[in-house]
């Protein structure tokens, strides 16, 4: 453990640096001006920036030195930028004395063009280091990849079969772990660039337990959220969406298994299917809106959509067999009311697996149409108001329909034996026959004002 | 992304510059420019509200922030302030305190109106009308004989007893009411509606306005009751008039056919559009599109208000007034017809419930002009299947009191403004049915159980619609702004 003094002095590293960077870009190009000029920088000028110089860089070099001390720094990346620093920091004090000896005058010119050079790549790979590798070229690589491939690091679908480390894991460890968690930076003495560190842990103890997630120190960490002091990828820093920690967390149930070998995979434990959030292609959505179909999403967690033809009364089974069939996935809710619509359509609706609400109100439905929604999972209400389905909708209702709630059989041609018949079959369905109410009411008795009551007191 | 957005961001340094050059100070100029910036950005931070932002046809519409009840809202306001005692809240004890002096003890020096605030005595005026007791889902509602037609449907109503409110004048109590704020220049409800959800018409407004005159003492309607405020124009409320010109100047001159029409719109929409590149200001865009509106709007109105579709018996079920143009029945009618056609907020406004005095002869034929109407309008929705998603509410702006304004005499009474405790309901779209929230001390004077108040029934009905108030909001002059303010809860009690 280092002195506490020393290492916060350690930590000014990361800003002591940009001075000497900063002074040496200045020098250089008051020397390159001077030269120009063919006006030689004066003394008075050229001696204080060189000392500065060789002071600032001291100070990184020592700053960096009580840094590269602590836990979690290491690997070949550090000794670049350790030895590089140094080299700059010489140069920089060589530099400053050639000014004072006469002999070595002709040496400054030179020495000032290594330090610019020199400092170039040391704070690349302290860069490096802080920033994960590969920092400054990730757009470009990522970029590339995007060109090579549509499916990113992430693409594919749970669950994970064991074996699938370096196709499908070990990308997202790259992505977001390994630039504060690798070869070069250990922090929190964890790193997760091979199969060996990963198993070795951190300081805390094991990053994961095979075949138990929930126990794994390394999905609790990333199931945190961002604000959590113990979160990771920590406050910041880009963060995997649950979809991408759900892959890990499948792998880990599943063994976490390294090798790419389906047979020594375990059977793999799915995890229950969280319902996927699904987009609307966007020249359906165009398409039904040209037609004057509204279309909202009405549940954001799973883009479900309520399309209602309230203002196209005018669209027929073609129009509406077209519109309807690409977003057939995801209505969750259909207006059709007052359409010109009849039983073609119906085909499409019947292949609406989350269909819950259906209105057929005022269509050229009939029951035979009707009965080829019977096998709509979801279909909770439904409504048939001046429909004329006639009295055999009350036979078809009575089957399937497994989650039929609510049905409007309002002017629908359904007589009153059909409403008790419906009823009796499905004692639990509302059959809203929009009979009047004929509640008069129970009046109160006559009476009379007086002034007899006592105030409240 | 949202097309202002989008064209702010078209403005560059060059241009910046160049604006600042052709002013007459450029001073000023960089000043109008970033004033306009700052406009830019305060429209950023008001395009996504929500994550159904974008899809079809939704204009300016964030989308829901999570499942909603309902998708429309038809609001029935009774301006004036209905008498609670009358109709809804039902005392019968109070027959036996026939023009006691209303204790002090319930009074508790509150203010009252400077209508009253003179009078010698407050005189308790028990209700004359006769009440009837009908089944809903708890131990049955009490209405009274003024509407018969309402108690009928109780199954389906919610009411609610203890509502209160902080304004004691119809002007700042119906401000209130439709903006959640009693001073002017907020946006009102069904404006927050139509920018928190968008469009569900491509031919009809969002929100729309149809007013009823009463047949008692009768206050103004001010057009800002339906104002979008600080909202883009186009979240504004379209007022229907009665009568066969339901939108003034909507109707092409004679000579001017529909091709010239269609000719003349895409010129000036092109100077429009050429203007809006220029000055950038996002009004033309809303006039823009008020212009095309109107256009779908010549053919889409007048087939509105066209009621030879509808059925005899439906029509009669409405009640006798509902082929007069302008009557609550006919508005009652154009409402479930509006909500048929996507309009997503219609309010009606029923004038004519000031009764300050001769309560007993106005409050008769207001409800009379009311009762059957909206009690037809709930049956229709349900029957057709859209009460479920469907939210219908019948409010005042505030109560009015027990004690009678002027002479009390057992056939005649007055009562003046009550904002402490009065009775609204509201049916369908996914509030509680049948049943009645709250309760009032003996005189219907002071809330003794679950008081609501507006910011709270804001909350509640924004709930149902599927935003929350807490996000729905609008940056206006460097801050946040919500219906709600900084008020507001969401009251699970009255919710299904």
């Amino acid at each position: 453990m280092l002195d506490a003094a020393l290492q916060f002095v350690g930590r000014t590293h990361p800003m002591v640096l940009h001075l000497p960077i900063g002074i040496v870009a200045a020098l250089l190009a008051l020397e390159a001006l001077a030269l120009l000029r063919r006006d030689p920088l004066p003394r008075s000028v050229r001696a204080p920036l060189a000392w500065l110089l060789a002071a600032s860089a001291a100070a990184s070099v020592a700053s960096g030195l009580l840094l590269s001390s602590e836990d979690g720094y290491g690997g070949r990346t550090l000794d670049l930028h350790k030895w590089l620093g140094i080299a700059v920091g010489l140069a920089a004090a060589a530099c400053a004395v050639s000014l004072h000896i006469p002999r070595a005058r002709p040496l400054y010119g030179p020495l000032v063009v290594v330090c610019g050079v020199l400092i170039i790549p040391a704070g690349h790979f302290g860069a490096a280091m802080t920033h994960g590798e590969g920092f400054l070229t990730a757009p470009l690589r990522e970029h590339a990849a995007a060109q090579r491939s549509r499916e990113g690091p992430n693409g594919g679908t749970l669950p994970v079969a064991g074996g699938e480390y370096a196709t499908r894991i070990a990308p997202i460890f790259e992505r977001y772990c390994v630039s504060c968690h690798g070869e070069s930076t250990r922090k929190g003495k964890l790193a997760l660039h091979t199969p060996a560190a990963i198993m070795a842990g951190g300081a805390t103890g094991p990053a994961l337990e095979p075949r138990d997630a929930e126990a794994s120190e390394l999905v609790f960490r990333m199931r945190l959220p961002a604000d959590d002091d113990a979160a990771m990828p920590p406050k910041g820093k880009p963060r995997p969406d649950e979809a991408t920690i759900a892959l890990i967390a499948a792998w880990i149930d599943a063994g976490a298994n390294f090798e790419d070998d389906e047979q020594t995979a375990a059977p793999p434990a799915a995890p229950a299917p969280r319902p996927t959030r699904l987009e609307a292609p966007a020249e359906a959505l165009a398409a039904l809106h040209a037609a004057h179909a509204h279309v909202e999403v009405i549940d954001p967690a799973t883009g479900a959509l309520w399309v209602s033809f309230a203002s196209a009364p005018g669209i027929g089974d073609d129009a509406a067999r077209r519109l309807l069939a690409p977003v057939s996935p995801m209505v969750a809710e259909l207006s059709l009311a007052r359409t010109a619509i009849g039983d073609p359509t119906l085909d499409i609706v019947a292949d609406m697996p989350r269909l819950r609400v259906l209105s057929l109100a005022h269509t050229r439905c009939t029951a035979e149409g009707l009965g080829r929604l019977s096998a709509l999972p979801l279909l909770e209400v439904l409504s048939l108001a001046g429909v004329s389905v006639g009295e055999s909708a009350a036979r078809v209702l009575a089957t399937g329909f497994p989650a039929l709630r609510k049905v409007h059989v309002w002017d629908s041609g359904m007589d009153d034996a059909g409403i008790a018949q419906l009823r009796a079959a499905r004692p639990y369905l509302m059959v809203e026959s929009g009979q009047p109410p004929t509640d008069a009411g129970e009046p109160e008795p006559d009476f009379t004002f007086s002034s007899d009551a006592p105030p409240p007191s | 992304m949202h097309p202002i957005e989008e064209h702010y961001l078209d403005l560059t340094r060059r241009r910046f510059f160049g604006a600042c050059a052709q002013s007459v100070s450029g001073a000023v100029g960089a000043l109008a420019l970033a004033s306009l910036l700052r406009g830019a950005s305060e429209r950023a931070a008001n395009t996504a509200t929500g994550p159904g932002a974008g899809v079809g046809g939704a204009v300016g519409g964030g989308g829901v922030h999570f499942p909603p009840r309902a998708k429309r809202v038809i609001y029935m306001h009774m301006e004036g302030a209905p008498s609670q005692i009358d109709l809804f809240d039902y005392k019968p004890e109070l027959r036996r305190r026939f023009n006691q002096d209303l204790p002090d003890s319930i009074r508790r020096g509150q203010r009252l109106t400077g209508m009253t605030s003179g009078q010698d005595r407050f005189p308790v005026a028990p209700s004359m009308f006769r009440f009837s007791r009908y089944a809903n889902n708890e131990s049955g509602a009490w209405v009274s004989e003024l509407m018969p037609h309402t108690g009928s449907i109780a199954r389906e109503i919610c009411f609610v007893h203890s509502m209160h409110t902080e304004a004691i004048n119809h002007e700042p109590g119906i401000t209130f009411f439709q903006t959640g704020s009693q001073q002017p220049g907020r946006p009102s409800f069904g404006s927050w509606i139509s920018y928190g959800l968008g469009s569900a018409s491509a031919n009809l407004p969002t929100f729309v306005v149809l007013i009823s005159q009463g047949f008692g003492n009768m206050q103004a309607l001010s057009a800002r009751f339906w104002g979008c405020g600080f909202l883009p124009s186009e979240h504004q409320g379209c007022r229907l008039r009665a009568g066969a010109d339901p939108v003034l100047f909507l109707r092409d001159p004679p000579g001017v056919d529909r091709a010239d029409r269609r000719a003349m719109l895409d010129l000036v929409g092109e100077l429009n559009r050429r203007e809006m590149e220029r000055t950038l200001d996002p009004e033309i865009r809303a006039r823009i599109a008020q212009h095309e509106m109107a256009y779908r709007m010549q053919m889409s109105v007048p087939e509105l208000v066209d009621l030879s579709g509808e059925d005899e018996a439906t029509l009669e079920m409405y009640g006798p007034q509902v082929r007069t143009p302008g009557s609550f029945a006919s508005n009652c009618l154009l409402a479930r017809r509006l909500a048929e056609r996507g309009v997503r907020f219609i309010q009606l406004y029923m004038r004519g419930w000031d009764a300050h005095n001769n309560l007993p002869a106005e409050i008769r034929l207001q409800s009379a002009a009311v009762d059957q109407p909206q009690a037809a309008l709930v049956k229709d929705l349900k029957r057709r299947g859209m009460l479920d998603d469907t939210l219908v509410i019948w409010a005042g702006e505030f109560g009015r009191t027990v004690y009678s304004q002027g002479d009390l005499t057992e056939t005649n009474y007055g009562r003046d403004h009550h904002p402490r405790c009065f009775t609204i309901w509201m049916a369908g779209g996914g509030v509680k049915p049948g049943v009645s929230i709250g309760r009032t001390d003996e005189y219907s004077y002071n809330i003794v159980e679950n008081p609501i108040d507006v910011h709270d029934l804001h909350a509640t009905l924004l709930h149902l619609l599927g935003l929350d108030h807490e996000r729905l909001v609008f940056r206006h002059e460097g801050r946040d702004f919500r219906l709600t303010d900084v008020f507001g809860k969401v009251r699970r009690e009255l919710l299904a």
